[in-house]
């Protein structure tokens, strides 16, 4: 008997991953047109950003329905004696909503905690690996949303943008709104803060922009654990991650994983990104 | 008596401004001068105080806030030293005169930060100690030494500030003080031809040798804490007070009246000064920073804790295209002005009070706009950084680092200012006089290609000027160009110039944006 751990798939979990540490995810719908997919399940990465670059249609995205929930939870239910289900940020999404009510209607016989981590991406990737560890370790329903709660409070999520077009036609813009209308291009980087996409800085040229990126990672750390995102350039992904390793005190090699379309209608082509959590003090 | 000084420099504005270093549409010191002086000689006509000490105390505070560009503002401070050492005199007398040329000297050098030798304040330091040479107490014999001393000094400018000599110019701001004497001179003794033109003295090259002394960099290496804070009060001496903060610390600066004073100190104990201060009168505005960069940080951020007021930023701008890229970057208060209007200190005063917060960046965008700045700062009653941007393309550099929200002013002024190293700022205008300057010979009319404001390219095309730019301006290092177009040429015009030069340089990104700007084809931000 042990607690379970779920989560939504804008978290960019690999599935391998998941799989190792008993972390089951809800796939979001990703619409190109009229056709639909399962995010990470009837569509590679690269094969999204293809059509997301030279497609007819802008895809769209939906959060899971509250019966993919409620089927999700009864199934993990069994043998389980709670379930902690940790999802994207309430201000950007109504996945934490579903989730909710697709626990009320669940036909479950143990507690479900849904929580809303106010990340997006591998930052609730990150938190859902914490959850799963202390899971896995035998740690009850208190100390796993304990961990949870902990891991929420130190993580950061940023990305650095080749365009904001891709953010603007998805309305997901927050803060970052008052980056566009600016009459010079320029290649921003985004957090998120308390939730919602705010401004972290804008530089001029991308490699400046990579070196920012470096920096900021290096002002939260040491770090307890590292992720690095990429939508199409997985080569500046490897390097950014061999730049930054020595920041995780564990020595833990840093997760490097590709956008999914949740995430990957929004932050467009050559986006690179960073989760992490710091280390404790 | 002043009246006559400003028609003199009035007849005298031309070749003052022919003596600027640049030949480009620079800030005219002659311009300048003669705004700030107008300003002085209005406020007194319309005074009706009978005393000189009054009187004199009415055109102090006029130079304050009238004074433009770094030549009127160094003579904002002459006036202030002058209306000090006239206090309570009811007549000004020679020996008066020459006390008040003493003070106003000793004040000019005393407000500003790092002088520099070979410019005005030299020419004010030797005028003043002239005079003091004179033993009767006769007005015109005193100004008759104090000008003629003044005219010599001028002449020897070249031989303390390398830049002149290479130029084959005196200084023009040390020029402008002799032909205000001048004037004065020639109104005492009731004779000359006001509207006349007179040439400036030829360069006296002396022996040849520049004294190793004045090349001295007189700034020292800062340490411990910057210290500034505004100190109110009565019968404040500044004098003293400069003795004081001399033990205290250092490069103290100390400007302002008897009633209210702005000190700049850089000492280890800022504790100790602010308590010594709180003996003269009431401190406000204090503003202590640790000079360590990590410890800097660290008190930036924590003020950011305490204080959730957020910042708004005052830049100066010339041209509409400028003004929209600063206004998308966040930027909301502007003041107009650039290389041929230097905003005076009330121009910026007024921009800065009227900006919607009570913490204010400034942005002057031009380096003879900085003192300017930097006084308009220690005259507002809000807490007023200055980002010290030397040209718009720092001052845009600087503004993409602008995120107010939620950060301490003194740590978004940190953070802007790091950025103006960023970018290498360009510029393509024409030549308005033959010159040879940094080693570069270029004609009237010729097309000049300026590289972070010194002349490195002149050619007879906006085209071939452009290339020569980017052939010394760039490295493998850059990757995009920005150019901003001016009045001088037109959208389609511009378009093709960067088609073609674009071709030539095909590693680097060409991005094409309307500036607006007066005088320049071109601004380039390289970065």
């Amino acid at each position: 008997m042990a607690v379970k751990i779920v989560t939504d798939s804008t978290s960019d979990l690999p599935a391998d991953l998941a799989e190792d540490l008993g972390i089951t995810i809800v796939p979001a719908n990703v619409y190109f047109g009229a056709n639909e997919y399962k995010d990470g399940v009837d569509m590679t990465g690269d094969e999204f950003f293809d059509r997301l670059i030279n497609g007819p249609d802008f895809p769209t995205t939906s959060q899971p329905s509250v019966g993919e929930f409620s089927d999700t939870y009864t199934s993990v239910s069994e043998g389980a004696d709670a379930i902690v289900s940790l999802h994207v940020s309430s201000k950007v999404s109504g996945t934490f909503n579903s989730a909710q009510q697709g626990a009320e209607h669940a036909n479950v016989g143990c507690p479900v905690e849904v929580m809303d981590t106010l990340q997006a991406s591998m930052g609730i990737g990150l938190i859902a690996i914490e959850a799963a560890r202390a899971a896995q370790s035998g740690g009850s329903l208190d100390e796993v949303v304990a961990v949870a709660k902990n891991a929420i409070d130190r993580c950061q999520c940023m990305a650095l943008l080749d365009t904001l077009e891709y953010l603007q036609k998805g309305g997901r813009i927050g803060r970052a709104q008052a980056l566009v209308g600016s009459l010079l291009k320029v290649k921003p980087i985004i957090i998120v803060l308390d939730g919602v996409v705010d401004n972290l800085a804008k530089e001029r040229t991308r490699r400046k922009a990579v070196v920012r990126l470096r920096r900021a990672v290096q002002d939260f750390s040491p770090l307890d654990s590292l992720a690095i995102m990429y939508s199409t350039s997985r080569d500046e992904a490897d390097r950014l991650a061999a730049d930054v390793k020595s920041l995780v005190t564990s020595g833990e090699a840093p997760t490097v994983v590709q956008f999914g379309p949740a995430l990957g209608t929004y932050v467009g082509p050559d986006a690179l990104g960073v989760a992490l959590l710091s280390a404790s003090d | 008596m002043f009246e006559s000084a400003l028609r003199l420099l009035e007849a005298n504005v031309p070749e003052l401004n022919r003596l600027n270093v640049f030949p480009v549409p620079d800030g005219d010191t002659g311009t300048n001068m003669y705004l700030t002086l107008r300003d002085v000689v209005a406020n007194a006509a319309r005074d009706t105080h009978q005393s000189v000490s009054a009187t004199s105390r009415v055109m102090a505070r006029a130079a304050l806030m009238g004074g433009r560009g770094n030549s009127g503002v160094l003579l904002s401070h002459f006036f202030m030293g002058m209306a000090d050492a006239l206090d309570g005199c009811d007549e000004c007398g020679g020996a008066d005169f020459s006390r008040s040329l003493a003070s106003a000297s000793v004040q000019a050098y005393g407000g500003i930060g790092h002088p520099k030798e070979g410019t005005i304040l030299t020419v004010m330091r030797e005028s003043a100690d002239a005079a003091e040479s004179v033993e009767a107490d006769d007005l015109e014999a005193v100004l008759q030494t104090s000008a003629h001393a003044a005219l010599d000094s001028v002449a020897r400018t070249p031989t303390l500030l390398p830049v002149l000599a290479k130029a084959n110019l005196v200084d023009a701001g040390g020029y402008g003080f002799y032909v205000i004497l001048e004037g004065m001179r020639r109104h005492v003794r009731g004779d000359g031809d006001l509207d006349e033109m007179m040439a400036a003295p030829q360069p006296d090259m002396g022996d040849g040798n520049i004294s190793a002394e004045f090349l001295e960099d007189i700034e020292e290496e800062e340490f411990g804490f910057c210290t500034q804070f505004l100190l109110t009060g009565e019968g404040l001496s500044k004098e003293s007070i400069m003795a004081r903060l001399l033990e205290l610390g250092q490069s103290p600066v100390v400007i302002g009246t008897e009633d209210l004073i702005r000190i700049h100190v850089h000492t280890y104990s800022p504790d100790e000064v602010v308590a010594y201060a709180g003996t003269l009168g009431e401190v406000s505005n204090e503003n202590i920073q640790d000079m360590d960069e990590q410890r800097r940080r660290y008190s930036a951020d924590r003020r950011a804790e305490l204080d959730e007021e957020t910042a708004t930023a005052v830049a100066v701008v010339q041209g509409d295209g400028l003004e929209q890229i600063l206004r998308a970057q966040g930027i909301e208060n502007f003041v107009s002005g650039g290389d041929t209007m230097n905003p005076s200190v009330a121009d910026l005063l007024r921009a800065v009070e009227d900006a919607p917060s009570d913490s204010v960046l400034l942005l002057p965008n031009n380096p003879n706009i900085l003192l300017a700045a930097e006084q308009a700062a220690g005259l507002s009653s809000k807490r007023v950084k200055v980002v010290p941007s030397r040209t718009v393309i720092q001052g845009i550099a600087a503004a993409l680092e602008y995120f107010p929200e939620g950060r301490s002013l003194d740590g978004l002024a940190d953070s802007m200012e790091d950025r103006l190293g960023d970018v290498v700022t360009g510029e393509i205008c024409p030549a308005s006089r033959d010159a040879e300057l940094d080693g570069v010979a270029v004609r009237e009319n010729q097309i000049m290609a300026l590289r972070d404001r010194a002349l490195v390219y002149a050619a007879d095309s906006v085209e071939d000027a452009l290339k020569g730019l980017l052939d010394r301006a760039t490295d493998d290092e850059s990757e995009i160009v920005t150019l901003y177009w001016g009045e001088p040429i037109d959208e389609s015009e511009a378009e093709r110039l960067v088609e073609s030069i674009s071709d030539d340089f095909p590693e680097l990104d060409f991005e094409l944006v309307e500036g607006g700007q007066p005088h320049y084809h071109f601004f380039l931000s390289i970065e």
